[in-house]
């Protein structure tokens, strides 16, 4: 099979540096490294214990004030899945901030049984949930296409948790999405909005989609109809719907174990009973059985697996040194989710022969070696 | 009362060194404060026993408790157990001397079962406490965890109860992850069947949130002593008023 | 008796918790000094006599380090010496753990299983708080009234057994029976508790025990 050219493809560097206060490497696309060798989510961590809270409380406070309904309609969208930093958002803008949430959850692709039971103690605890099931076969099929030829079948699903929101915004003329964390800032990729409240849709295609919207899989066989959940609406919807985008991690301050220990007391949350296969935790990324394969694949991809980017976020909270995140990684990095590997090839129909050739194909020669029959990362992180 | 067995009321303070920690069902390192700071609040206030455990050490890999167990040891003078991360004669010689009288062992134990008998012999049973970390599985089944509450082992908690006391264990700290944490009571079966299933003492430990718990543990579950860590470290319940509480139901219990 | 210094010497004979006694000794306002050079032990103003685990192995650590006739000497000279938990045993003639084995012979009794009348409800090793009852009887170096229905920590498979109840100074109640927990002649005492884990009534009686 022929190996992308995964340096080029996310204009990856070809020296492999760590960062020197986490645990992330340059090779996270987007990720900038001062001249110190600290990445730009560290640098970004620090200046974020100095921001005025109480005046970005305010902020929010004056944001709830504008968008809040007066006749028991729906005011905000809360995109969640009913792990702990949505239900922490949708939590917080109901009862703290007099709000009435809408929350929308894009179904994952396999749930699993403790994914599924948060969403429902979330609901339970009193939310009105919409949720968006996409066609089964076509999600398969798409999951499928996805895993060969981006090498990441989650990207069926990124489309639609992405999307959806924005389709049942105009649908109910709901303008305010808000969502948790600004992934591209707490963990290191385009640092435009660090300091902004928002993100624009404009973006969404080269942050989230891997510069591969949705329409492009008209090409292998996909039809306008079976893509139409996956799509946004059109960008005049949008404008004319005022639709904005938010981040309740520009209005808090965001820190995610936090969140667990809010949503146990408060939305009827609880964790893996087991280890979150990939890293060290049970609390985070818990319902979908094909999780697991698309951190395996940034492993592959990138050599940084979950416990790289949850441990590289943790000692930024302060919550482990880098020390104890660097022995998280070599200890846990990179270990391949065996746990659902069968359920993961029969979605995607493909033998197991084909899916270790896809892997193999995503292999870069910058990061990756190769020892008898045992692949091994040239660049490991150490003390 | 039937009996006169004394009921021992345990802190328990789970350490992420040099931290003491709180977390709910064994994940999240929310820090509290100084351990020995509230070590010696809790040995003033009447608590029996002190119960350290390294939240992290079978994470890391490490035994980060010497030091913190050297300082206790000067300023609390009630037994101490400690547990987390222990994996040898060695490591257990080191706790004692710095001044722990128990040790309590789960993950090394679990791999290597003959470790109990080893350390029991060395040291006699008194001394090996087995700590084990439980998640219900079905109605009357529970598994035990390793790893600090992070791997599943297939092991089924009261056999291996069985096991360790037939190989020296002397106590058992019997911490319920499905409880811990949340103050909701504690796992009143899993207590009960394991009081049943051996002679050896049983410590419960996870979910302690009202007084009512406490006698509900001790009456119904036929616990021998209670660990508790949340109510206590974040002043929702004291020790006296535990004690005291205890003296109303008739349970008899270390006063002052 | 001693005078006005608070020093005490633990005799260190590769058993357990001397470590422990130190600190509490140093927590109840003493100077604690750990030897096993029978000089240092002979010279002691007052003496500690620690122990835990088996009482052979005790009893054979003694004599390894030619300590028993050193202790006897001690005695002699009528300076304190205080035995705690297998420490206390060891006074007396003799244990039936395991074989018979031979004790300092100091005060007459012997040391034997724990057997508890009321079985169903004891769990040996008996290991927990009990509170004591002290007796009206001989003489004793300390003031022991008011410990009187005080609370002390116990760890203990085997009980002594005295020959004299005038040599019992107090005893605790477990499975039916009355064990001894302060047992003393003249100026030896030993508990079968210990002192140094028994909070700040065990604290309080240390201090006594450096004003001798």
């Amino acid at each position: 099979m022929k190996k992308h050219d995964v340096k080029k493809k996310y204009n990856l560097p070809s020296k492999v540096l760590f960062c020197k206060k986490c645990t992330i490497s340059n090779q996270r696309p987007r990720i900038s490294f001062d001249e110190h060798g600290v990445c730009s989510a560290c640098i970004f961590a620090e200046k974020k214990k100095k921001f005025d809270w109480d005046q970005r409380e305010k902020e929010l406070k004056d944001l709830c004030d504008k968008h809040r309904s007066k006749n028991g309609e729906y005011d905000v969208i809360v995109p969640l899945s009913g792990g702990k930093d949505g239900n922490f958002v949708a939590h917080q803008l109901k009862y703290k901030y007099n709000m009435n949430p809408l929350t929308v959850t894009w179904s994952p692709n396999l749930y699993t049984d403790i994914g599924f039971k948060n969403l429902r103690s979330l609901i339970d605890s009193g939310f009105d949930n919409l949720l968006g099931t996409p066609n089964g076969s076509v999600n398969r099929k798409l999951a499928s296409l996805s895993f060969s030829h981006v090498g990441d079948p989650f990207q069926a699903f990124i489309y639609g948790q992405t999307n959806f929101p924005l389709q049942a915004s105009t649908k109910y003329n709901i303008p305010l999405i808000m969502y948790g964390e600004n992934g591209e800032v707490e963990y290191g990729g385009d640092m435009k909005n660090a300091f902004t409240p928002t993100r624009e849709i404009s973006d969404h295609n080269k942050h989230y989609f891997s510069s591969m919207p949705p329409e492009v899989w008209t090409q292998y066989g996909l039809s306008q109809s079976d893509l139409l959940p996956y799509m946004p609406p059109s960008m005049e919807a949008i404008k004319s719907n005022k639709t904005e985008i938010h981040f309740m991690g520009y209005y808090k301050f965001w820190d995610p174990q936090e969140n667990y220990y809010y949503c146990i007391e408060n939305t009827g949350f609880e964790p893996n009973p087991d280890r979150t296969e990939g890293t060290y935790s049970k609390y985070a990324s818990l319902d979908d059985k094909l999780d697991g394969m698309h951190y395996y694949l940034a492993y592959i991809k990138f050599g940084i697996g979950r416990t790289t980017s949850d441990a590289a976020h943790e000692i930024r909270d302060g919550k482990i040194t880098r020390d104890e995140g660097i022995a998280l990684v070599q200890k846990y990095d990179g270990e391949f989710p065996k746990k659902y590997f069968q359920d993961f090839l029969d979605y995607c129909l493909i033998s197991e022969e084909q899916f270790f050739r896809v892997i193999d194909s995503w292999r870069s020669d910058h990061l990756w070696k190769l020892e008898g029959t045992q692949w091994s990362l040239k660049q490991k992180i150490h003390n | 009362m039937l009996y006169s067995k004394n009921i021992r009321i345990i802190a328990r303070l789970d350490i992420k060194a040099p931290n003491l920690i709180k977390g709910i069902h064994l994940e999240g390192v929310r820090v509290v404060g100084d351990p020995q700071a509230y070590a010696e609040q809790y040995y003033l206030e009447g608590a029996d026993e002190l119960l350290y455990i390294d939240a992290v050490a079978s994470l890391y890999e490490r035994n980060s408790l010497v030091e913190i167990v050297k300082k206790t040891a000067s300023k609390v003078f009630v037994p101490m157990t400690v547990g987390g991360g222990i994996r040898s004669s060695h490591d257990v010689q080191r706790l004692l001397d710095a001044g722990a009288d128990k040790i309590a062992i789960n993950t090394a134990a679990v791999k290597n079962p003959q470790l109990i008998k080893e350390l029991s012999r060395t040291f006699g049973a008194q001394c090996i406490v087995l700590s084990v970390d439980a998640k219900q599985t079905s109605e009357k089944t529970w598994e035990a965890y390793i790893d600090g509450g992070r791997e599943k082992t297939g092991v089924d908690v009261i056999e291996w109860v069985k096991m360790a006391q037939e190989l020296g264990a002397g106590e058992v700290l019997l911490t319920s992850v499905d409880r811990e944490g949340t103050r909701k009571g504690f796992d009143l079966d899993l207590i009960k069947q394991t009081t049943a299933a051996v002679d050896i003492p049983i410590i419960a430990s996870g979910g302690m949130g009202s007084l009512s718990d406490f006698d509900s543990i001790v009456v119904d579950g036929g616990a021998d002593a209670v660990a508790m860590a949340h109510v206590l470290h974040y002043n929702q319940i004291s020790l006296p008023q535990i004690k005291e509480h205890a003296k109303e139901k008739g349970i008899n219990v270390r006063p002052e | 008796m001693s005078g006005l210094n608070k020093k005490v010497t633990i005799v260190n004979y590769n058993t357990g918790n001397i470590y422990n006694v130190a600190r509490a000794i140093v927590c109840a306002g003493g100077d604690p000094i750990i030897t096993a050079d029978p000089a240092e032990i002979l010279k002691a103003d007052r003496l500690i006599l620690p122990g835990v685990g088996a009482f052979k192995y005790c009893a054979d650590q003694l004599g390894a380090k030619d300590l028993i006739s050193i202790l006897k000497k001690f005695v002699g000279t009528e300076r304190p010496l205080l035995g705690i938990c297998v420490g206390m045993q060891m006074l007396l003639e003799g244990s039936t753990e395991f074989s018979y084995t031979k004790g300092l012979n100091l005060i007459p009794g012997t040391v034997d299983n724990i057997k508890a009348t009321e079985c169903a409800y004891l769990k040996i090793p008996v290991f927990g708080w009990y509170k004591i009852q002290v007796q009206k009887s001989g003489d004793t170096f300390m003031n022991l009234e008011k410990y009187n229905e005080k609370y002390f920590y116990f760890v203990h498979s085997y009980r002594a057994f005295l020959k004299n109840k005038t040599n019992v100074f107090a005893t605790y109640h477990a499975g039916g029976e009355d064990i001894p927990a302060i047992i003393g002649q003249e100026n030896v005492m030993g508990c079968q508790f210990h002192p140094e884990k028994s909070g700040k009534v065990g604290i309080e009686m240390i201090a006594d025990f450096l004003n001798i």
